[in-house]
C-alpha cells in the first residue's frame, strides 16, 4: 500500500508561472547544497583562524 | 476559540512534554542553585549509584550524612513519582496507569543500574585494587545497555496487554529532555573552571550543525527523489527526519508542507528503530577507531543519531568507554561529561534549527509549490516549533555559570559551593533520568513495526542514505570543527 504510494507520481507535476516544477525543485536543492558547501568552508576557516585563537 | 488559543505564545505551556521537560529540569536545577547559594541541603536526598562488590555499597544518598541509602532510594522514587505525576496530570494522561507503569519502569531501571555497576563488570584496571578484585570486564556504561536490553525484552516479548500498559510510564523523549536541561547545568558547572573550552565546544557545535544540515538535507532529498523515486511529500519529510532531529523534524516538516498524517508517522518509525541500532553500534566503532579524537567522536553522534534520547544515550556510553580506555592506555583520568556534552551540544543546535527550517519550508510550500495566494506564514511558527527544553538547557547553563562567576569571591570557592548544590542534580539525578530513558527506549521500540506492509522501500532508502551520506559526512564535519579537542584531564 505504502510502496505504491511513495513511489507514485505526484499530482502536482505542473507548471508554476512559466517554469516547470522540476526546475524550481532542482534549483532549491542545488542552492541549498551550494550554501552548505560554502558555509562548511567559511565556518571551518572562522573556527580555526579566529575562535580557537581568541578563546 | 480553540484555534485562537493555539495561536497564543504560551500555548502548550502546561500541556506538552516539551514544556514539562523544561519545568521539571529547571525545578531540580533551581533546587541545586539555591542549595549552592544558601548551603541549605535541598539535594542531599538524591540517590547516587556507585561501583560495588559489597551490595550494601551499591547506592547511597548524594550527601550520605543526610539519610541512609535505603531511605534515599525511596525518597528519590517518591519525589520523581510526585513531580512527574504533576506533569502527567496537567497533560491529562491516565494517572492510575501512569503511576503504576512508572513505578515498574523505575524499579526495573534501579535493578539494571545496580547490576551494571557491579565492579566485576564496570571497574577498570585502575579501579580493581580499590575493590579488592583481580579481574573485571572494564565495561563502563554496561548499566545503560542492561537497561536497554531489559526494556527491549519487555517491549518485544512481553504479553501484548502488559506491553501496552507499561508504555504509559515509559516516556523516553520526556525523560531525556529533563536530563538534557540538567546537562545544561553540568556544562555551566564545568565551564566555571574551563570557560574557554566550553565556549569553543558551543561554537564548534553550532557551526557543525549549520554545515551538516545544509549538506544533509539536499543530498537526502535528491537521493530519495531521483534514486528511490519518492514523491515530494515523502521526500521532504524523509529528508528532514534523517537530516535533522528525526521525529520532531519529520512532524514539523509535515506540518509545514501540509503532508498527510501517515507520512511523518512512517518516517518516525524508521527514525526510532534506526536510532536504536546506531546507539548500539556506533559507540563501539568510535571508541575503537577514533579514540584519538574523543570530542569529535562525541560531536559526530549528535549529527548522526536522530533522536534526542538515543543520541544522549550513545553519548553517555561513548563517554564511559572513552574514559575507561584513556585510564587504561594513557593513564589519564578524563573529566566525566565532556564527550557526552559534545554529543548533546550538536543535537541541541539541530533541535533549535527545526523551528527555522519548518518556517522556511512552510514559506516555500505555501508561496511556490501549493500557490495558496493570500495565505501567510506566521513568524510565531518559529517560537511554537522551538523546543522549549533547549531553552531550559541554555538557561540552566547560563544561571549556573553566571552565579558561579559572580556570586563567589574566587573560582575555587565557587566550584566548591556549586559542587555541593549542583553536582547531585547534574550528576546522580541526571544519570538516573538517562537510565530511565534507556529502559523506556527499549520498552517503546517495537521491531514488529518494520514488518509493516510497504515500509521496506522507505527502510532501504533510509539505510542507504544513513550509511552512504549521513554517517560519513557527519564524521567528517564533526572532525572538521572539533579536531584536536581533548576532554579536560583531572588533576
Amino acid at each position: 500500500m505504502i510502496d505504491g504510494e511513495i513511489g507514485g507520481e505526484t499530482p502536482e507535476e505542473v507548471y508554476i508561472g512559466t517554469e516547470p516544477w522540476d526546475r524550481i525543485e532542482s534549483r532549491m536543492v542545488m542552492w541549498t547544497l551550494i550554501t552548505g558547501i560554502l558555509s562548511t568552508i567559511i565556518l571551518a576557516i572562522g573556527i580555526h583562524k579566529f575562535i580557537l585563537r581568541t578563546i | 476559540m480553540n484555534e485562537e488559543y493555539e495561536k497564543r505564545w504560551y500555548a502548550g505551556m502546561f500541556s506538552t512534554e516539551d514544556w514539562w521537560a523544561f519545568w521539571l529540569g529547571m525545578f531540580f536545577v533551581m533546587l541545586g542553585i539555591i542549595a549552592s547559594l544558601t548551603h541549605i541541603d535541598l539535594v542531599g536526598w538524591i540517590v547516587k549509584f556507585s561501583k560495588w562488590v559489597d551490595i550494601s555499597k551499591a547506592f547511597k544518598a548524594s550527601h550520605s550524612e543526610v539519610m541512609s541509602p535505603a531511605v534515599s532510594l525511596i525518597t528519590t522514587y517518591l519525589i520523581l513519582l510526585i513531580t512527574t505525576t504533576v506533569g502527567a496530570a496537567t497533560m491529562r494522561w491516565n494517572l492510575r496507569k501512569y503511576v503504576s507503569a512508572f513505578t515498574i519502569v523505575f524499579w526495573i531501571t534501579v535493578i539494571s543500574y545496580i547490576v551494571g555497576q557491579n565492579a566485576y563488570i564496570a571497574a577498570t584496571e585502575f579501579d580493581r585494587p580499590k575493590y579488592g578484585i583481580d579481574w573485571s570486564l572494564s565495561l563502563g556504561g554496561a548499566f545503560y545497555i542492561i537497561a536497554l536490553v531489559v526494556g527491549l525484552i519487555i517491549g518485544n516479548l512481553a504479553p501484548k496487554g502488559f506491553r501496552e500498559f507499561i508504555k504509559e510510564g515509559a516516556k523516553p523523549e520526556w525523560f531525556i529532555k529533563v536530563a538534557i536541561v540538567m546537562l545544561g547545568a553540568k556544562l555551566g558547572y564545568l565551564a566555571i573552571k574551563s570557560f574557554g573550552f566550553a565556549m569553543h565546544l558551543l561554537i564548534a557545535g553550532a557551526s557543525a550543525t549549520v554545515a551538516a544540515y545544509l549538506l544533509f538535507w539536499p543530498l537526502a532529498y535528491t537521493i530519495s527523489r531521483r534514486l528511490f523515486k519518492l514523491s515530494r511529500e515523502w521526500s521532504a519529510c524523509f529528508a528532514s527526519g534523517i537530516s535533522i532531529c528525526g521525529v520532531s523534524a519529520a512532524i514539523a516538516t509535515a506540518g509545514a508542507i501540509k503532508a498527510r498524517p501517515i507520512v511523518p508517522v512512517m518516517v518516525s518509525v524508521l527514525v526510532v528503530v534506526f536510532a536504536l541500532i546506531e546507539l548500539i553500534v556506533l559507540p563501539g566503532i568510535l571508541v575503537t577507531f577514533w579514540f584519538h579524537e574523543p570530542i569529535a567522536a562525541g560531536a559526530s553522534l549528535g549529527l548522526t543519531v536522530k533522536t534526542d534520547g538515543a543520541d544522549a544515550a550513545a553519548g553517555a556510553i561513548l563517554d564511559e568507554l572513552m574514559r575507561s580506555r584513556a585510564a587504561l592506555e594513557l593513564g589519564e583520568q578524563w573529566e566525566e561529561g565532556w564527550i557526552l556534552a559534545a554529543a548533546v551540544n550538536t543535537k541541541i543546535w539541530i533541535d533549535m534549527f527545526i523551528g527555522f527550517w519548518a518556517f522556511i519550508l512552510a514559506v516555500i510550500w505555501v508561496y511556490y509549490f501549493e500557490r495558496r495566494s493570500g495565505e501567510k506564514v506566521q513568524k510565531m511558527e518559529i517560537w511554537w516549533r522551538f523546543p522549549k527544553f533547549v531553552m531550559g538547557y541554555f538557561l540552566a547553563m547560563l544561571f549556573v555559570l553566571y552565579i558561579g562567576l559572580n556570586m563567589f569571591p574566587d573560582v575555587d570557592t565557587a566550584y566548591k559551593s556549586m559542587t555541593f548544590g549542583i553536582k547531585p542534580v547534574e550528576g546522580a539525578l541526571r544519570k538516573l533520568f538517562f537510565m530511565l530513558t534507556f529502559t523506556s527506549i527499549g520498552i517503546v521500540t517495537d521491531f514488529r513495526l518494520l514488518k509493516k506492509e510497504g515500509l521496506t522501500k522507505l527502510a532501504v532508502c533510509y539505510a542507504f542514505v544513513l550509511i552512504a551520506i549521513i554517517i560519513p559526512l557527519g564524521w567528517f564535519i564533526a572532525w572538521l570543527y572539533h579536531m584536536g579537542m581533548q576532554p579536560v584531564v583531572k588533576p
